[in-house]
Parts: C-alpha cells; structure tokens; sequence
C-alpha cells in the first residue's frame, strides 16, 4: 500500500521537474545572484569588493537623483495606464460589438504592436516624432508648431510609444471579460427603461471592471520595468530604473549599483500589483468569485 | 377590446423569412404561449414585440398605441429572459429595484415596492444576496420578481423555465400560473416546450417555419389539431396517411394500409391523401372478437403511470397508451384487438 501510496505522489513531481529545473537555472540564479550582488561594495580603482553591507541600499534611497528616477517611472506607469484603460475598453467594447470578419480583421490590427520586434517599433516612433519627422514636419509646415519642436526625448514621447504597444494587454483583459457578459443583461437593462448610456454605465462597465483592473496591472507592471522603449526615446536625458541600471551595470561598471536598483525596482513593483491585487479580490470575490 | 395587436408582422433577413404574415391579437390579462420548435420564429416575434428587433413589416400596437418605432426602453414591457439576464455586480434588492430607480420612484415607495414583489415571489430573505449565491429557481424567481416590479402592462417570458430541472419546472409552471392569474398581467411565452404551454396557457399560438399554424385554448389545440404538424408537436400521436375510399352519411371510409377505417366526416374537401391522427390514450385492447382491428405488441415500456405500446396492424404501426391501474398488462408479442370511438379519429392536414 505504501507503494501504491508513493506512486500517486511521486508522478507529478517528476514530470514537473524539467521545466522546474529549467526555471531555477534560468531565472532563479541570475535573481539571486543579482540580489547578492547588490550588497556588495563596490570601489572605481577596485572593481567589485566582496562582503555584505547596506550602503548601496543608503545610497539609492538618499540620493533625490535617484527619488527623481523611480518617480518618473512610476508616474509614467501610471499615465500610460491610465491611458491605455481610456483607449484600450472602449476599444473591446466596440470590438465585441462589430461582426465577422471586421471582428477578427481589426483584432489583427490591435494585436499587431505585439508581432514586431520592440526595436524595429520604436524606431519607427523615433522617425516618426523625431525633429525631422514626418509628424514634427507636418505640423510646422501647418503652423502649429515651431521648428525644433520634437517628441523624441521627452516624457509625452515616451507615453504615446508606450501606450501603443501596451495598449493589446488591455484591450485582450478587457475582452475576456466582456467575453463573460451575458449579451442578454443589456436587452435586460434596456427592458427596465435604462437608456443605451445607463446600460453602459451600471450595467456592462461593473462587469468589466475586474478586466480593467487586471489589464492595467499588466500594463502597469509592464511600463514600470521597461527599457527599450525609454531607452531609445527617452535617452540620457530621461532616465528611468530599468535604462539606469543598464548604465550602472554597462558604462559606469558599478555592477553592485545597478543590482540594487534592479532590486528595488523589483520589490517596488511587487509590493505595487500585490497590494492592487489584494484590493480587487477582496472588492469582487463576492460578486465573481 | 384586445390588448395587444400584431399586425402582419414580418421580418426578414436577407432572402430568408423568419417571420411571415402575423397577425395576432391578445386580450388584457390573458396568458398566450408562442410554441414551436426551435427556428419557428417565436423568439423573433417576442423580439420584436420588446423592440430588440425591428419588424421589416407590420404594426405592434399595444394598449391602442403604436410601437413599432419605439425604443425597448419605452415600451414599458417586463421580460424574463432564457438565462434570466441577471445583474452579477448587484443584490437581490439591488436587481429588482433597478427598473424603479430608471423610473425615478421615489425612494421610499420603491423600497415598499421591492419587499412587496420579493414576497410574492417568496424571496424576501434573500434580498441582500448576489446571484451567484443563489440556486437556478431562486435566480428565476428574482427574474420574475425584477420584470413585475415595474407593473409592465405586458410580461414577456422567453423560455423562462428550460433551465431548470424537471421537478422544479412543474413547481414553478403552477407558480408562475398562479401569480399571472393573481396579477392578471397581459403574459406572452415563448417555448418550444408543449407541456409547459399546455399547463399554462390561456391560449397557445402553435408556429412552424415562420407561420402561425394554429391558434386556440389548449384543450382544442390538442383535441382538435389542425395539421400533422400540430398534432405530431402537441403530446404524442399516431399519424396515418391514406385514401378516401367511400364517403356517405357523415362518415368517410379511408383506406390505410391493409386496412378501411371508418371516420368521421368534419366535411373538409378531400383532394389527394387523406391524413389522420388519433392519440395513444384513445386506442384501448378489446376482445379480438369484439375489435375493430387486431395487433400485435411489438414493445411495451413502463413509464410509472402508464404503459407505452408500439403496435403492429394492418394501418401501419400505432402507438398506444394505457393508464397503469394495477389490472393484468398485455405482455410483448402478444396478439390483441384494439378499438377505439371513431369520432377521436381527426381529419388533418398534411404537412406542406
């Protein structure tokens, strides 16, 4: 029996192993090694020094020009998101409503951002907002704008990027959840005197919330730690977390630095989704569950 | 007076006619079932009738006022739907009061209003329950509940009970009967279900293919079908198709298979086959000496409170039910005599 016992335990463990192994090697070294890492010191003439301290820690929390970083980056996350959740639901909405093919035609078109290489994308921004780019010289040629106006390295740059690529995560959440809506509880909501606009607004919109909710998180969590987006629009001189420690790590070589505000960033977000996670279950479990 | 007029409706889609030529009219307080089987056009007209559909032609006139062109929103109509259409994100209470707050009722009356519904519904402890904490009849319950609260001067209800288990369906069958017969609300019920019309309805429009076949109180619709069509969908039956043979004195002789039987003449003029059909609970075993046509049992099947007999005869194959008294049954390859009163023998028409 203890056999038979055994053998109904085992099996899952086993075929999970791979891919656990996988992981661990893959993922999980490289994280611990990093989060080793940041406690090391670290000295221009030495390199890297091993031993175990907190002065890395000290250095990114006191400094305000790191303060002005991390602040950028979560203000950006939580523009782009905001962003994404005004243009990315309305879109479900009307997607969910057109009919096939125009459905499964304007998905593609939605879904495209996601099919090309990140690089190639924001490249294509670059020409396009940059100083001599089609938009900046369209808009001169107009009036609108004074020569020398451009997107590229600035902030609303960086947003207009982000949001286009970031905005399918919403779009398919959001989907999803409308994919749930009995098609019947807006006929229901119509049939009791609501109007097309109440129907929307206390009837189909409470249901796609937790969509919506889902899909900035995803959003969010995205934007927080993205790099080469801001990195190439963005540049020097608007730095976020993920494009400083790059520069820590590649052109300063302060490796201990740069594991630190990977780190950080790391638990910033973390600490982020799962408090917003938290919140959401406990405000739908009992009407979803 | 009637209450509620459909005037030669018709909707088309494309080369494809759900709904051809009705024209329908509903007394104030009576209880109609739209019946037929799925793809007939019941759902359509019902659509139509709560303004989620546009008619291609004819009228909807309910209460003397047209409404064909009115939004669903106006029309003041209560629906239950199939899948009882539910708000998730809303209790019991929040639900039902949703159709008075979108009227603007005062605070104070909609709350009374709310209780008083929920009581007759039975559900007044379940007020501050989600729907998802409810169980399937509960949920239909608040449905109904949400669809009287606002006084619809008609209560629509689309397939309202095919979700539910056949116990409960019979409990709530009576149920629902009994708070429309209480409320007197004008109730159109769209089902593909016979028994569920039958036990309803103050009057059953059977449709196929898009038409209004037949119209009539449900004793005369399954007493007196008018077409294969209508018998085959109300209750069980034995259709037969055959020749006139003789025709004289109120009785016509049709020829079925190996056999002449003796019907009734209800006087249609007779053009080509003749078809018939007689219900399984009118056939009974006689003595062979004494029957009009012997058999033999092919199958018997108990069914609790009956039997179900597949017969082999002359006319063809013929069903028969009996009602399980307790006295000795016929057993299976037996041979026995059947009869019958001629006059439950119908004249109907055949299918198109």
């Amino acid at each position: 029996m203890a056999g038979g016992k055994l053998k109904g335990v085992l099996p899952p463990y086993l075929l999970s192993a791979p891919a656990l192994v996988l992981y661990i090697a893959l993922l999980g070294t490289p994280m611990i090694m990093t989060f080793v890492l940041s406690f090391h010191a670290f000295d221009f003439n030495k390199g890297i020094l091993p031993g175990f301290g907190f002065s890395n820690y000290w250095e990114v929390l006191s400094d305000s020009y790191f303060h002005e970083i991390f602040l950028r980056t979560f203000g950006l996350a939580l523009i782009v998101t905001v962003i994404c959740v005004v243009i990315g639901a309305p879109e479900a909405y009307v997607l969910s409503r057109m009919k096939n093919p125009w459905r499964s035609i304007f998905l593609v078109v939605i879904l495209g951002p996601l099919l090309i290489s990140v690089i190639v994308r924001t490249l294509g921004w670059a020409l396009l907002i940059g100083s001599n780019g089609v938009v900046s010289k369209t808009l001169q040629s107009m009036g609108l704008i004074e020569e020398g106006f451009q997107l590229m390295f600035t902030f609303s740059g960086m947003v207009i990027a982000l949001v286009h690529v970031l905005v399918p995560f919403m779009v398919i959440s959001v989907w999803a959840a409308l994919q749930k809506l009995d098609p019947a509880v807006e006929h229901a909501g119509m049939s009791l005197g609501a109007s097309q606009f109440t129907v929307l607004r206390r009837i189909v919109f409470p249901q796609v919330m937790p969509g919506i909710l889902s899909g900035s998180m995803i959003v969010f969590a995205l934007t927080a730690s993205a790099f080469a987006t801001p990195a190439i629009i963005g540049g020097r001189r608007l730095k976020v977390v993920a494009t400083t420690a790059y520069d820590e790590f590649l052109n300063t070589l302060n490796w201990p630095l740069g594991a630190t505000i990977a780190v950080l960033l790391l638990i910033a977000n973390v600490l982020i989704i799962f408090s917003y996670n938290r919140l959401i279950e406990r405000k739908y479990a009992q009407v979803f569950g | 007076m009637s209450f509620l007029h459909l005037q030669g409706l018709v909707k088309k889609y494309g080369d494809f006619t759900a709904v051809e030529k009705m024209d329908i009219s509903v007394e104030k307080g009576e209880f109609l079932s739209l019946l037929g089987p799925s793809g007939c056009g019941k759902t359509t007209t019902l659509q139509m009738i709560a303004g989620f559909t546009v008619p291609t032609e004819g009228r909807i006139i309910i209460d003397g006022k047209d409404v064909t062109e009115l939004k669903p929103n106006h029309r003041g109509l209560g629906i239950v739907f199939q899948s009882y259409a539910l708000f998730p994100h809303m209790t019991v209470a929040e639900n039902v009061i949703f159709g008075l707050e979108m009227r603007k009722v005062p605070k104070k009356e909609a709350r009374q209003r709310v209780a008083e519904v929920l009581e007759l519904v039975h559900l007044e402890q379940f007020s501050q329950r989600f729907p998802k904490e409810l169980s399937g009849g509960q949920r239909q319950r608040v449905a109904l509940a949400r669809a009287l609260v606002i006084k619809p001067n008609v209560l629509l209800l689309d397939e309202p009970l095919s979700n539910l288990d056949a116990k409960l369906r019979e409990d709530m069958q009576i149920e629902l009967r009994e708070i429309q017969r209480t409320l007197a609300t004008t109730t159109i019920l769209v089902t593909h279900d016979q028994s569920e019309a039958l036990a309803m309805s103050d009057r059953i429009a059977v449709m196929d293919k898009g038409r209004l076949v037949q119209i009539d109180d449900p004793l005369n619709a399954y007493e007196f079908p008018q077409s294969t069509f209508v018998s085959n969908f109300l209750g069980k039956t034995n259709n037969l198709e055959g020749t006139l043979v003789g025709r004289s004195d109120g009785r016509m002789q049709v020829r079925v298979g190996d056999g002449v039987l003796d019907v009734r003449d209800t006087g249609p003029s007779v053009d080509g086959p003749v078809h018939l059909s007689i219900r399984p609970e009118k056939l009974h075993f006689a003595d062979i000496s004494k029957a009009r046509i012997t058999a033999r049992i092919q199958t018997r099947v108990f069914l609790g409170n009956h039997f179900m007999f597949h017969l082999d005869t002359p006319v063809g194959r013929l069903l028969l039910t009996m009602e399980n008294s307790g006295d000795a049954v016929k057993g299976e390859n037996e041979e026995v005599g059947l009869t019958w009163n001629p006059g439950e023998i119908r004249i109907v028409q055949g299918d198109r």
